[in-house]
């Protein structure tokens, strides 16, 4: 009986996270990409990847990266599989990381986690289109272009401000977030 | 002491791999299909409404027009309504004419309606994001090099990649949109409209001899395969001419804001 009611909370569990995962991808792809400059900057599946990857552990966290990254990888014209492998490394060194580094859940941790995922994503993504159109001769290395680091710079801005806000409804609801600044 | 779970990683990466040759034997494409036609319409619906803030907004803070801009907006209105009468009977004569001569009847183009769901990726990090998604594909003729135009007419860009339910649009100012153009100043003036950093459009390779005018309009010359004759890309702004070179440069402005589109249509053939 109680294994009965263990079964039917994962598999409640494993459909909540399926929908909330159809949820931001569908917020990312059509309300937040319709905006334009630093607001249309916002990447809330990578929010949302290290929410869910410090609140729930690495397993789920893969679990959100085949969900997030399948979609990405059909509807973004770029070759299957690289928003999967994308987010796979995003996960693996946040994961690194939050083991031995971010080992709190206050706020300032999920800065340092989104901080270093933001650029982690941005690089290895413009990396790998790099690689896609390396026969085109006006491709500039994106680390050398000016363009590149404003982009980073305004998608880090707005990605703080929504792990903030994010954090507080979090924190209101799941008693697992630790307060803003930890005192001895 | 750092402990990395290796078989979830491992499985992880086995998943990945399956679906990776699953995508590429065309074996996931149902289910793919799938999800692209339940997705489509909301996220069609969210975006657009969206963009329909984006532009009350702009309205509402934007400075008011003033008496003598609407009475010269008027004035140009029925201006081009006279010289559009005088066209339609041009045109009309001149399928009167062909027919006469017996040429090759002119190829049909149908509209095939499409919306717009996303924002693409920018390739390029040193342009700003030129591409959009919208929700029809190969499934309803579309195809590589087609035109897209908005709803007035006015060429937005041309279809770079298409998926069997969507396709990507690059816009004017992309830099992978090349088109064969003309400017209509009677001179017959061609040349190659590229877009330029995912600002604003060029049109390169103009012989020296030809003046062009600030105003000018640009259309597609039909020189190219599948794009037809006489759709309006934008107007000259500026003039980039050097002596010692061959060939000379204008700068043109699309007609249409290209950074809030909603709906398109595709020329297909």
């Amino acid at each position: 009986m109680v294994n009965r009611f263990k079964i039917n909370r994962t598999y409640l569990r494993i459909l909540f996270n399926f929908l909330s995962i159809i949820l931001v991808f569908l917020i990312h792809l059509s309300f937040i990409r319709a905006f334009d400059s630093w607001l249309g900057y916002l990447n809330l599946s990578l929010i949302f990847l290290i929410f869910v990857l410090e609140t729930s552990g690495f397993t789920w966290g893969l679990g959100w990266i085949l969900g997030l990254g399948f979609f990405f990888d059909i509807f973004y014209f770029l070759p299957f599989g690289y928003f999967l492998l994308t987010f796979f490394i995003v996960v693996l060194v946040s994961y690194f990381l939050l083991l031995g580094f971010f080992t709190n859940r206050s706020l300032y941790s999920y800065f340092g986690l989104v901080f270093v995922s933001t650029i982690v994503y941005e690089v290895v993504l413009n990396l790998l289109i790099y690689f896609l159109n390396f026969y085109s001769s006006s491709r500039i290395f994106f680390l050398f272009v000016k363009n590149f680091w404003e982009r980073l710079g305004q998608e880090l801005i707005v990605n703080w401000l929504a792990t903030f806000v994010l954090f507080y409804i979090f924190s209101f609801f799941n008693k697992r977030f630790n307060a803003v600044f930890i005192r001895k | 002491m750092i402990k990395i779970n290796f078989r979830k990683i491992t499985l992880f990466l086995l998943i990945c791999i399956v679906l990776i040759i699953l995508h590429y034997f065309s074996w996931l494409s149902p289910v793919e299909n799938r999800i692209v036609s339940w997705v489509s319409f909301p996220v069609n619906k969210v975006y657009s409404k969206v963009v329909s803030w984006k532009r009350e907004y702009r309205d509402i803070s934007s400075t008011q027009v003033s008496l003598d801009d609407l009475k010269n907006i008027k004035k140009e209105k029925n201006s081009l309504i006279a010289e559009n009468a005088k066209l339609e009977s041009y045109r009309f004569e001149n399928k009167k004419l062909r027919k006469y001569l017996n040429f090759l009847e002119e190829v049909e183009y149908k509209y095939v309606m499409a919306g717009v769901i996303s924002k693409g990726y920018s390739i390029n990090s040193n342009e700003e994001i030129s591409t959009i998604l919208i929700n029809r594909g190969e499934k309803q003729g579309i195809r590589k090099g087609l035109l897209v135009v908005n709803s007035e007419g006015v060429v937005v860009g041309k279809i770079e990649e298409t998926n069997n339910l969507t396709s990507k649009v690059s816009l004017l100012t992309h830099s992978n949109c090349q088109l064969a153009a003309t400017i209509q100043d009677g001179q017959e003036t061609y040349g190659i409209v590229e877009g330029d950093l995912g600002l604003t459009i060029k049109m390169g390779f103009i012989p020296q001899d030809k003046e062009i005018n600030q105003g000018d309009l640009v259309v597609t010359s039909g020189l190219e395969e599948n794009i037809p004759r006489g759709y309006v890309l934008g107007e000259v702004v500026l003039v980039e001419r050097s002596f010692n070179q061959m060939w000379q440069d204008a700068i043109i402005e699309p007609l249409v804001d290209l950074k809030n589109l909603t709906l398109v249509s595709v020329l297909v053939p």
